[in-house]
């Protein structure tokens, strides 16, 4: 395989995955659910709702396939699926980028799981908000992710570095997960 | 009783064996009229709805496909127009495989996640949707799994269905309070339900043996457990209870050895 794929990546993360990826040690696989549409849940049509499932889906599929050709090449290496905050906590309008986020944490752990015997580690990042999605009311850090720091963590899980970091769920989202604050969704304004 | 007057649905029901089933007769047991939904095993669904009635409750089977969101529409205009306003919804039908992450297929990929996640976002999202145009509180129950907290080799596209389920619970529970509709998730440990007998690590009273080493209340699962569980949940005394995940697995996720 090419020695980085990404899949379904957001637009924003992609320059600073390729540019710190580029020379990454070992095959390395990073994709994510895509961008799920926002709105309340009682509301979503069905087709936002497919639109969600061949997102997160189509990561699946790119894991799958990446672990594949990882074992068949013997050379072991790296995936790293992508989450997002509300997958760990709840937030108004976001049913379905958790439920994306949700399914592939457990998806990348349990890859974890059986990969390892072939060298391959798989480990996620719950990737916060940046530049053009989500919102900055809520997060102790005052303001949203810029990509290099979303793409550093996916950099040292890729690395000989993190060789032994396996199933691990890594958060960079400027604390948002930990706390709660009042005023309702921005998303739904 | 406790859920006297009360109206419900069960999907995945019929299976002499399975959670579903467990879950429709505690449902009746504490008062409830049960609606029971499946896609297969119909003379077990209409012999389950008898037994329901013997029980003194009013009941019917629906056969459903939870993944055909017409199907799932229907079958809640079916039980509305039988049994009266919905009250109760519990989307409980599941599939799953067993297969190496590398070589899941794409046919078992779309069935598991058609089933479990997509089958759960069309049961919750029309019940919701009936219980607010009817105007009711509600009680929505989805069975996720013991694999929400702990990965499961073979199993990833189950697992990963599960956590999607859980994190759906969780925003419907939150967007959902305020119109008085509760949602919960129960985690299942290991039910000797007909979902299992595939599963490679369960074939043999040596498997069954080893299994029961690592739970400690050292059984499976009674249906009849998570039924009672799914009772709680819907019940008064849980008013206060959402967005919450209660595993019935006889403390198995507790330890790792």
């Amino acid at each position: 395989m090419a020695r980085l794929t990404l899949a379904n990546v957001p637009a924003a993360l992609e320059p600073a995955l390729r540019h710190v990826l580029e020379d990454a040690p070992l095959p390395t696989l990073v994709a994510g659910p895509g961008d799920a549409q926002v709105g309340p849940f009682i509301e979503l049509t069905q087709s936002q709702w497919n639109e969600a499932i061949d997102g997160m889906t189509g990561a699946f599929r790119a894991a799958r396939d990446a672990a594949a050709t990882m074992i068949e090449s013997g050379e072991g290496g790296r995936i790293v699926l992508l989450s997002n905050p509300p997958a760990v906590r709840a937030v108004h309008g976001a049913a379905l980028a958790a439920t994306g986020g949700g399914f592939l944490t457990t998806a990348a752990q349990v890859a974890a799981a059986e990969l390892a015997e072939h060298g391959i580690t798989s480990n996620v990042v719950g990737a916060g908000w940046t530049e053009g999605s989500g919102f900055v009311e809520g997060i102790p850090a005052g303001r949203l992710a810029r990509p290099e720091e979303i793409a550093a963590v996916v950099a040292f899980l890729a690395s000989e570095a993190a060789s032994y970091v396996n199933g691990a769920v890594i958060t960079v989202d400027g604390g948002f997960t930990i706390t709660k604050t009042a005023g309702g969704s921005p998303l739904l304004r | 009783m406790r859920l006297q007057g009360k109206i419900a649905l069960v999907t995945g029901a019929s299976h002499e064996r399975g959670i579903g089933r467990g879950i429709a007769l505690a449902l009746a047991q504490a008062g409830a009229d049960v609606a029971c939904s499946d896609i297969g095993f119909e003379d077990q669904g209409e012999q389950l709805a008898a037994l329901i009635r013997d029980l003194g409750q009013r009941s019917m089977f629906v056969r459903a496909d939870v993944s055909d969101r017409t199907d799932v529409d229907e079958l809640i205009e079916q039980v509305e127009t039988t049994l009266g306003p919905l009250d109760i919804a519990c989307s409980n039908a599941g599939t799953a495989d067993w297969e190496a992450f590398h070589e899941i297929s794409d046919a078992s990929l779309e069935k598991i996640v058609g089933a479990n996640l997509t089958g759960a976002f069309n049961v919750g999202q029309a019940a919701a949707r009936a219980m607010a145009r009817s105007e009711r509180d509600g009680r929505i129950v989805f069975t996720s799994s013991v694999h929400v907290q702990m990965g499961f080799p073979s199993m990833a596209v189950y697992g990963a269905t599960k956590q999607g389920v859980r994190a759906l619970a969780e925003h419907m529970a939150i967007e959902l309070a305020p119109i008085g509709i509760l949602v919960n998730h129960i985690g299942p440990g290991w039910v000797k339900s007909q979902l299992n007998d595939n599963s490679p690590g369960l074939q043999t009273e040596e498997d069954e043996a080893a299994t029961i080493e690592l739970i400690p209340i050292p059984r499976p699962s009674e249906a009849i457990d998570q039924g009672h569980a799914v009772v709680y949940l819907c019940s008064e005394e849980a008013g206060y209870v959402t967005g919450e995940f209660l595993r019935v697995d006889g403390g198995f996720v507790v330890g790792k050895y």
